[in-house]
């Protein structure tokens, strides 16, 4: 045999080899896990956390016989997949928490504009798309909490006050890379202009009784344990904390409508432009604001039904009344890049 | 080596592929995005560049300490359970950063009942207490969870060289701590290194990690750039210059060991004679890494196991068996395509030297963010795809569907940039010691390229092999942010499971998925021990 040949032959040997272990992983892989799908179907891209979802959906494919696909990732992962599918997405419903999340979605002229008597009518105007592109499906308030065996209610008066030199060392914070702090800004940016939004942010910075933190739930339970005497959440992570311990002594505080409010946000949904299964994808859309899911929706994450006429969890019921700053959460979303950029200049992590 | 143009043309082929998205990050170098650094320039940017210099160089020394430390005193020292220590001080490299840091924040951080029992104890407040949550903290836990890069290559390197270097010191009058550091150190300085170079780009492309300390680096701008400001450009440019950094320490690192070779005296290695060390020493090094294995193992697990007792009912349901499934089938999946990679890269440089820069190229990708780095899988990707719909459209009027986007072809490929610089070390240090004259002599007596490295380079580079499998397959399966983004439809992991879970501060419950993460990384951490045993 000529040394060619057998190079080649050993070369071939090998490379046959080692093709076929690949093969044999992919094979095993593309049609190991993979259900068959038929009939009706809607695919969803999803950033909410999927064990509070799925038994919704599942209540609706058990309803309707439509299969629902899900797809979890960050927000902005997902859109910016979104961008890059384009027109051939796989995806007909983009769910996602926060208002700045879709209305950057809707800025990168993803979404579909969505003609619903029943969305219209029964979420209200400021939790949903001016150009009903997206729609919130559950309320969420982010609000201040107090140490109950520190401070009384009667001491509270608003977002604004906690600039003020009283609660100078007594203040916890979230991080503001989290969006949810970011609307928030976004709306002290729209009640009162840049420049004072900055003074009462920096005020909370001098404020602060210990780093900030990066989760809500940290921050609650270095509240119960004597670090600090107010801060402000989601009330969900609160109510989560209740429900696991009925005597932590922290409790909830709405600014009213003199003080402007308390600030309110969405999970919400999306038709995306390019979905395939529209008609679909708009049934399960308005089948989320019936009583039954409105319900489901809220009480999975002790959030707030949009609808008015739902009972609220006991728990959420128990905090009383919310006022609800009626800012569009539209607005929020312009104005994030703007929050953020605030929040960097006065030195809040 | 006259059939070199076949593999020539093979190893630029992979080099390219792997390359594309790290030229897809670059690319948008030169889009617009100066608003935004001149916002970071003015506001934050020295912070970042100050943190993720302190972050960097004190995992780098942390890591030194403890990963070369242990090693020292395992492999060339008589101490207590010695064997015990050798496989068991791997362990913690079966815990995902993230997860040992969340752990951490629970135990001690500012509500935690390490400092809240602290602060009543001595009467002062928690919130003036030194807390987990600080510089110190992030690099600990770095430390911790990174070490078994060093310890692993260090341990190999002093069963290597150490005998014979100690030996020579010691005749020449030298005491034992002085031969280590003049002698054994330095000889060992190329695997340390080659160990301290992954340590370091992890530490670059760390996102999840110091999310959770809220610790700004140059990383944590990246996300804020790309997610809050809503400007990939600027993000990419920022990743860009990560890439830039890590392409020099890469090209140090290699220029530095190109400059001396080393080559292995002996083949049989003859067993070590240890260090005798006194009764007081002894319990010290005892001590030093039994705590080392508790802060780095025993602590967290024990904790993982307390939070999935406390959360059985909530996370029982769960069909966990599917999810470890699919977390092993992926990190195999993985871990078999990239040693592919770094074996092809790693022989393509031994026989033509001039090609070490377009892999040093093809392993930066390990400095890289991984959500970026997918976002770079991603964008050609999708663009292929639609390329292919076109044509398959204007000339069959078919649909083919999505071939490529949200198939496994996308997250292996992934993979394949994002891992070759864990599996291309083992290899080239193992490949450094096999000595020319045996490829010389096996081609003197005939036999070709591939035939000598069958026959010659395969039985001796298995136990490399081995370990960049199981290595690379550890990685895989903690690996978060590319599985969450390039996994098919479905194809769920116990990492992505955390994710799901602590996206919205489900923390307590995310503790099922990620014990069994632990346990899951487990078995090869197992095999990879076992692997050095066999090799001693």
């Amino acid at each position: 045999m000529s040394k060619k040949l057998r190079f080649v032959l050993n070369y071939c040997d090998i490379s046959i080899r080692l093709v076929t272990m690949h093969m044999i992983w992919l094979l095993l892989l593309v049609f190991g896990p993979f259900p068959a799908q038929a009939g009706d179907e809607v695919v969803i891209y999803s950033s909410r956390n999927e064990q509070l979802i799925k038994p919704i959906f599942e209540m609706f494919q058990k309803e309707t016989g439509i299969e629902v696909t899900v797809r979890t990732d960050k927000a902005g992962a997902l859109i910016q997949r979104l961008i890059s599918e384009g027109r051939r997405t796989p995806a007909d419903i983009l769910l996602t928490v926060d208002a700045g999340n879709l209305w950057l979605a809707k800025s990168k002229n993803l979404l579909a504009s969505v003609d619903s008597k029943k969305l219209e009518t029964h979420i209200p105007d400021h939790l949903r798309d001016p150009d009903n592109q997206w729609f919130g499906f559950s309320m969420r308030a982010r609000t201040l909490v107090y140490n109950k065996n520190k401070v009384s209610p009667s001491d509270l008066a608003g977002y604004e006050d906690l600039a003020g030199a009283a609660w100078k060392g007594k203040l916890l914070l979230r991080t503001s890379k989290k969006v949810y702090n970011q609307s928030l800004v976004a709306m002290l940016i729209a009640e009162h202009g840049e420049e004072k939004a900055e003074k009462i942010v920096s005020g909370w910075i001098a404020n602060l009784a210990a780093p900030v933190f990066s989760n809500d739930t940290r921050l609650i339970e270095a509240l119960a344990s004597g670090t600090g005497s107010v801060g402000i959440v989601n009330t969900y992570y609160l109510g989560r904390l209740i429900r696991d311990n009925p005597d932590l002594p922290v409790a909830p505080y709405f600014p009213d409508a003199s003080e402007g409010g308390t600030h309110v946000n969405v999970s919400g949904g999306a038709l995306l432009r390019h979905a395939k299964h529209k008609d679909t994808a708009l049934r399960l859309m308005e089948w989320l604001i019936t009583p039954k899911a409105q319900e489901a929706f809220a009480k999975a994450n002790l959030e707030y039904p949009v609808r008015k006429d739902i009972a609220r969890d006991p728990i959420v019921a128990s905090w009383g009344p919310l006022v609800q700053n009626k800012m569009n959460l539209d607005r929020a979303g312009e104005l994030q890049a703007r929050a953020i950029k605030l929040m960097d200049r006065v030195g809040y992590r | 080596m006259r059939h070199q143009p076949i593999r020539l043309l093979t190893v630029i082929l992979v080099c390219v592929v792997t390359a594309v998205p790290i030229v897809v990050v670059m690319a948008h170098l030169f889009a617009d995005g100066d608003e935004i650094w001149q916002h970071l320039a003015e506001t934050i940017l020295w912070d970042l560049i100050r943190n993720t210099v302190v972050l960097l160089s004190g995992v780098l020394l942390g890591t030194t300490i403890l990963g070369v430390g242990a090693a020292w005193l395992v492999t060339a020292c008589e101490i207590p359970a010695r064997g015990f220590f050798t496989w068991a001080l791997f362990l913690p490299f079966a815990f995902p950063t993230y997860v040992l840091g969340y752990v951490a924040l629970e135990l001690g951080g500012i509500s935690g009942p390490l400092i809240l029992q602290l602060s009543r104890v001595s009467g002062i407040p928690a919130a003036e207490l030194p807390n987990m949550q600080s510089a110190f903290g992030v690099i600990l836990v770095m430390s911790l969870a990174f070490y078994p890069y060093v310890y692993l290559l260090a341990t190999a390197a002093f069963r290597k060289t150490g005998h014979s270097g100690l030996e020579v010191a010691r005749i020449l009058g030298h005491r034992p701590f002085s031969a280590f550091f003049r002698v054994v150190l330095p000889m060992a300085r190329p695997w340390i290194s080659a160990g301290l170079l992954l340590v370091a780009m992890e530490t670059l492309a760390d996102f999840g990690t110091v999310s959770i300390f809220n610790y700004d680096t140059f990383t944590t701008a990246i996300y804020k750039a790309w997610y809050g400001l809503h400007s990939l450009p600027a993000a990419a440019q920022m990743a860009a210059f990560l890439l830039a950094f890590s392409l020099v320490l890469l090209g140090t690192e290699r220029w530095a060991r190109s400059r001396k070779r080393f080559f292995d005296v002996s083949i049989t290695e003859r067993p070590m004679r240890r260090l005798v060390l006194t009764r007081f020493q002894r319990w010290a090094a005892f001590t030093a890494l039994s705590l080392l294995l508790i802060a780095g193992f025993l602590l967290p697990f024990v904790h993982l196991c307390h939070q999935t007792i406390a959360h059985w009912g909530a996370e029982h349901n769960v069909p966990y068996a599917e999810l470890v499934r699919s977390t092993l089938v992926a990190g195999g999946a993985g871990a078999f395509s990239v040693t592919l990679i770094a074996v092809l890269l790693a022989y393509a440089v031994r026989s033509r030297p001039g090609l070490s820069p377009l892999t040093t190229f093809a392993t930066a990708g390990y400095a890289l963010p991984g959500s970026v780095l997918a976002v770079g899988v991603f964008i050609p990707l999708a663009w292929l795809d639609n390329r292919i719909y076109d044509f398959s459209m204007a000339w069959f009027d078919y649909d083919p569907g999505l071939l490529l986007n949200g198939t496994l072809v996308t997250m292996l490929a992934a993979y394949m940039v994002r891992f070759p610089a864990v599996a291309y070390q083992p290899i080239t240090a193992a490949l450094e010691k096999i000595r020319p004259a045996f490829d010389e002599c096996a081609r003197s007596l005939g036999h070709g390229g591939f035939s000598s490295m069958r026959r010659i380079h395969l039985p001796l580079m298995t136990p490399a092999i081995g370990s960049a499998l199981l290595l690379v397959m550890i990685d895989v399966m903690k690996e978060m942010p590319i599985t969450l983004m390039t996994r098919p439809f479905g194809w769920d992991t116990l990492a992505t499971r955390i994710f799901e879970l602590t996206s919205e501060g489900e923390y307590a419950r995310a503790a099922m998925p990620s014990l069994l993460l632990v346990m899951s990384g487990l078995v090869p951490v197992y095999l990879l021990t076992r692997l050095g045993k066999n090799g001693k």
